[in-house]
């Protein structure tokens, strides 16, 4: 298919947005709030694609900008009824065809082919967390001969990989649940090239990343990772809060002591675990069942808002992204909850600069914390 | 790139917008058009305070450049649709709230605070605004005033003229004006100017802010819907029911087709059309509100008197749930809101004519009569109260529009036009809530006669040079195509109409 083709197949989504203008989509799209301008919206981007099929719109270095200026967040589809993000990302593979992509996701793209990771470094997992006690996996996926028999296959995934606390924290809880996680080689599943447009790259690494991941079913720690496992790969990712709400009633939590009050926590939805994967209860249950005081931001679940750091808007426009995040915690604050709790690395982190700038507007910092970390906190025995 | 793009640039800085794609999405709203009808502006600019659109305003004043301010774009005529170029303001980007006088019960705010954004603001406060849109979404506080529009809760609190207490305009000569009486919720003093701003489709300054009268939220709220045998039958009943002294809230007389524009959330739960009987023509909904005992009390009153009318409540509380989210929750489910799905083939095209209180059902009929004269398909009229305390209709005629065929857009407008002659011959008015844009420039005088020459004059004290949205409700008188190639790229649209055309006239200029 031509890129022209590929733009033509949009014709009836970005003309069904013309005919319905409804704009419901911009109230919460993150961008649009703090772009205030409503080429950003979906509804502007679906004009601009409409724009370029009428030949009114050139594609150009700018317009190129308009499609990666978007966090591919997903609330506007969740406030339409069409598949807007979808059609976005198609856009900019149309947009990297053309020569139009930008050199700094370019280097990322070759970083990523030429290491298996999203930063281009080379971590020995087997042997980094097999020091944790967490068991070897064998090619294939079953485990390595000196393994238990219960051992299911454990995937990382890039953002964690650096972050011993958190991987710790989940072979603690996967322990408490009974299952023995194992850990191999990885490669990154290729999420950001996705994203970012890179199709023939992202095919690339799709079958390198089959080469070294062989197994097909087997427990994910980042939401990006799993949905894209189960969508793209069509393989069976379970991710670990799935794990852990199916087993609660094994695992015992630290109570507030008698006459202490409960901590009073929110919960923040990231984009790839809520919208994507539809795991919203989850989580839910498993505070609940910890014992703190959950509330809710305004908008939540399928409504909930991106913490400002996705779509690969960081290698965009950080400025934006972090203007986002404070518009995230900002909500947050109103809950008057202590604490946000995600289980995204990139939330947790964009989340964490948004709470320093809202804690000096409003005299008070929120914490942020990451659920794997707080579950393994708050384990007993 | 023209002399004015560098003033508005020293001026404002980056928020002047002149990208192709940039224009692009301001250049149509919600009206029936094709995609080839779309009219970029040649420069966008996104203020944030009253001071910013005052500049662009003098620089546009200077040098004669169209001004069309814009909220959502969901205006159903084309009135912000920049037709003849020039500035854009897309004053969405000022949505600040001002005040809340929680003691006084007024809110004011920016004007590009869409009327959610207000409702959001009252609510910690227990108070509302009644003067509300379906698309309250999108529309903004501004645009509310500007196309006069009308509301679910019309029959109490009728249009936004009840609530409106004072409005702050950048006029066409460049300055800004307060007109009203501040907080005071009424006034005998001065000249009633802020009431022309009702329906005033930016022709006649820039609304930068606004105050309003809000109400308390009531306690309890019914919304109901009754079959009657006919629109008359309904118009009846609702006349017995002021006579009796009940406040009703808000009252629809939908025709039966017209109920399936709003079941959406029906179908996707029960996978079909709602069953309505075979006698029943006429659908009323009927919204009241109060302390739950006085609610109960009138509630079981009006259900007496319907049942004395020949009216029949309608049982099956999803169908009456369905209207509900569609008119005032908007509570869809995720991935399944109603506009898209429904605008996929064709989409929503309305008449708005307004006419006496005895002849609804001979409109009705002349509506369907035109529709059909024009080979349109018919989505139905909904009668809408929008008078407080009184009987006054607001008609929304509506029609699937293939929006993709150029013929049948065009073939829209000219039943567009018929059935706004038809309202006035019947004693009634061409528009209730769209207001007249550049599609009734050419037959205004059908209605208004010679008084056009004093809206004319009227225009002028406002706006001397005719920058401010030309084209619409009155002629253009400018010359040429103003800011033509401002942006270097030349218009992107379909082509202007011409120049100090009448707008319909002109070939698409809507
Ligand atoms: C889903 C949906 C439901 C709708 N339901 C209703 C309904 O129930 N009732 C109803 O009446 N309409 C309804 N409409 C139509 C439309 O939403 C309203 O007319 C609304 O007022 C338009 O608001 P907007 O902000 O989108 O205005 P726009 O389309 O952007 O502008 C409308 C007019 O206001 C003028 N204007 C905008 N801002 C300013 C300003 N700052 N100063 C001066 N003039 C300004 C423009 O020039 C233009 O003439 C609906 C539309 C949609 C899409
Ligand atoms: S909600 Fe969907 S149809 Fe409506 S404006 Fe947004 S993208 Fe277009
Ligand atoms: S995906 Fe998110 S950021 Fe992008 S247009 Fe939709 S709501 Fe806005």
């Amino acid at each position: 298919m031509t890129d022209d083709e590929a733009v033509a197949r949009f014709r009836k989504d970005v003309e069904t947005c013309f005919g319905s203008s409804c704009n419901f989509c911009e109230k919460d799209c993150p961008v649009y709030k703090v772009k205030k301008d409503k080429s950003y919206t979906s509804r502007g981007k679906n004009r601009a694609i409409l724009g370029v099929l009428e030949g009114k719109v050139k594609p150009s270095e700018e317009l190129a900008r308009l499609f990666y200026t978007c966090v591919l967040c997903g609330s506007c589809d969740a406030r339409c009824a069409m598949e807007n993000n979808q059609r976005f990302k198609e856009m900019r593979r149309v947009l990297v065809k053309r020569g139009l992509q930008r050199k700094e996701h370019r280097d990322l793209i070759e970083a990523v082919k030429g290491t298996g990771d999203i930063y281009g470094r080379k971590i020995d997992l087997a042997r980094r967390f097999g020091e944790e006690g967490a068991a070897p996996v064998a090619a294939g996926g079953g485990p390595a001969p000196a393994a238990p028999a219960t051992v299911i296959p454990l995937y990382i995934g890039c953002q964690y990989k650096d972050s011993a606390e958190d991987v710790k924290a989940v072979i603690k809880v996967l322990r408490a649940c009974g299952i023995e996680p194992g850990i191999g080689d990885e490669y990154c599943c290729g999420f950001v090239a996705d994203a970012l447009g890179f199709e023939e790259d992202f095919k690339e690494i799709k079958r390198r990343n089959r080469e070294v991941v062989t197994y097909n079913d087997f427990i994910t720690v980042c939401p990006s990772c799993t949905h894209y496992f189960k969508i793209e790969y069509s393989l069976n990712p379970k991710h670990v809060l799935q794990v852990v709400s199916e087993n609660l009633d094994r695992l015992k939590w630290k109570q507030p002591r008698s006459g202490r009050r409960k901590l009073k926590v929110t919960w923040h939805d990231p984009c790839d675990l809520g919208r994507r994967l539809k795991l919203f209860e989850e989580p839910r249950k498993i505070l609940e069942a910890m014992g703190v005081e959950l509330v809710e931001m305004r908008l939540n679940r399928a409504f909930s808002v991106c913490c400002g750091a996705g779509g690969g808007i960081l290698s965009t426009d950080r400025e934006l992204a972090r203007e986002m995040a404070k518009n995230r915690m900002r909500q947050a604050a109103d809950t008057g909850a202590e604490a946000v709790i995600t289980c995204c690395p990139t939330c947790e982190l964009a989340l964490l600069r948004g709470s320093l700038a809202v804690g000096k507007e409003r005299g008070r910092r929120q914490e942020v914390l990451g659920l794997y970390r707080f579950m393994a906190d708050h384990l007993k025995g | 790139m023209a002399a004015y793009v560098d003033e508005l640039r020293a001026a404002l800085g980056e928020r002047v917008r002149t990208e192709d794609f940039e224009r692009f999405a301001y250049g149509a709203d919600w009206s029936p058009r094709t995609p080839k009808e779309v009219f970029p502006p040649d420069v966008v600019i996104l203020p944030r305070e009253t001071e910013d659109v005052r500049k662009a305003v003098e620089i546009a004043l200077r040098h004669g450049v169209p001004v069309t301010a814009g909220g959502g774009l969901t205006g159903m005529a084309g009135g912000a649709v920049p037709i003849h170029g020039g500035i854009y303001i897309d004053a969405t980007s000022m949505n600040r709230i001002i005040e809340v006088d929680a003691a006084n019960q007024t809110v004011r705010a920016q004007g590009g605070a869409t009327m959610q954004e207000i409702l959001d603001a009252l609510e910690p406060h227990g108070l509302w605004i009644p003067n509300l849109p379906e698309s309250k979404w999108s529309c903004t506080v501004a645009s509310e005033i500007a196309c006069d529009n009308d509301s679910t809760f019309g029959m109490r609190w009728g249009k936004i003229l009840n609530a409106l207490l004072s409005v702050e305009v950048v006029t066409g000569r460049a300055e800004v004006v307060e007109f009203g009486h501040r907080k005071a919720h009424f006034s005998s003093s001065g000249y009633k100017v802020k009431d022309l701003f009702a329906g005033s489709e930016g022709t006649l300054g820039v609304i930068t802010a606004a105050t309003l009268k809000a109400e308390p939220v009531a306690d309890g709220r019914s919304v109901d819907m009754i079959l009657f045998p006919s629109m008359t039958r309904a118009v009846g009943y609702l006349d017995r029911l002021l006579k009796a002294g009940l406040a009703i809230d808000g009252a629809h007389i939908n025709c039966k087709r017209r109920l399936r524009f709003y079941t959406h959330a029906y179908k996707e739960k029960h996978g079909h059309e709602p069953e309505v009987p075979d006698w029943a023509e006429a659908l009323l909904a009927i919204i009241l509100s109060g302390d739950r005992k006085v609610l109960d009390f009138n509630k079981k009153y009006a259900f007496k008197i319907a049942s004395e009318m020949g009216g029949q409540p309608v049982k099956e509380r999803d169908i009456v749930e369905s209207w509900w989210i569609s008119k005032h929750t908007l509570a869809f489910e995720p991935y399944k809101q109603k506009w898209p799905k429904s605008q996929t083939d064709k989409k929503f095209g309305a008449c708005d004519p307004g006419v006496p209180m005895g002849r609804l059902e001979e409109f009705y009929r002349a509506f369907v009569a035109t529709a059909e004269k024009h080979q349109l398909q018919i989505l139905g009229m909904n009668a809408y109260l929008e008078h407080p305390n009184s009987i006054g209709f607001s008609c929304s005629c509506a029609l699937f529009v293939n929006y993709r065929d150029q013929g049948e857009v065009d073939r829209f407008r000219r039943y567009f036009e018929e059935l706004s002659r038809i309202a006035v011959d019947m004693g009634g008015t061409m528009s209730t809530y769209m207001g007249d844009t550049d599609l009734r420039v050419p037959y205004l005088e059908y209605e208004h006669g010679s008084a056009v020459a004093y809206f004319r004059e009227l225009k002028k004290v406002f706006d001397p040079k005719g920058i401010m949205n030309p084209g619409k409700k009155l002629r253009w008188e400018g010359e040429g195509k103003c800011g033509a190639g401002a942006a270097g790229a030349g218009s992107v649209g379909g082509g202007a109409p011409a120049p100090g055309g009448d707008g319909a006239a002109g070939g698409g200029g809507r």
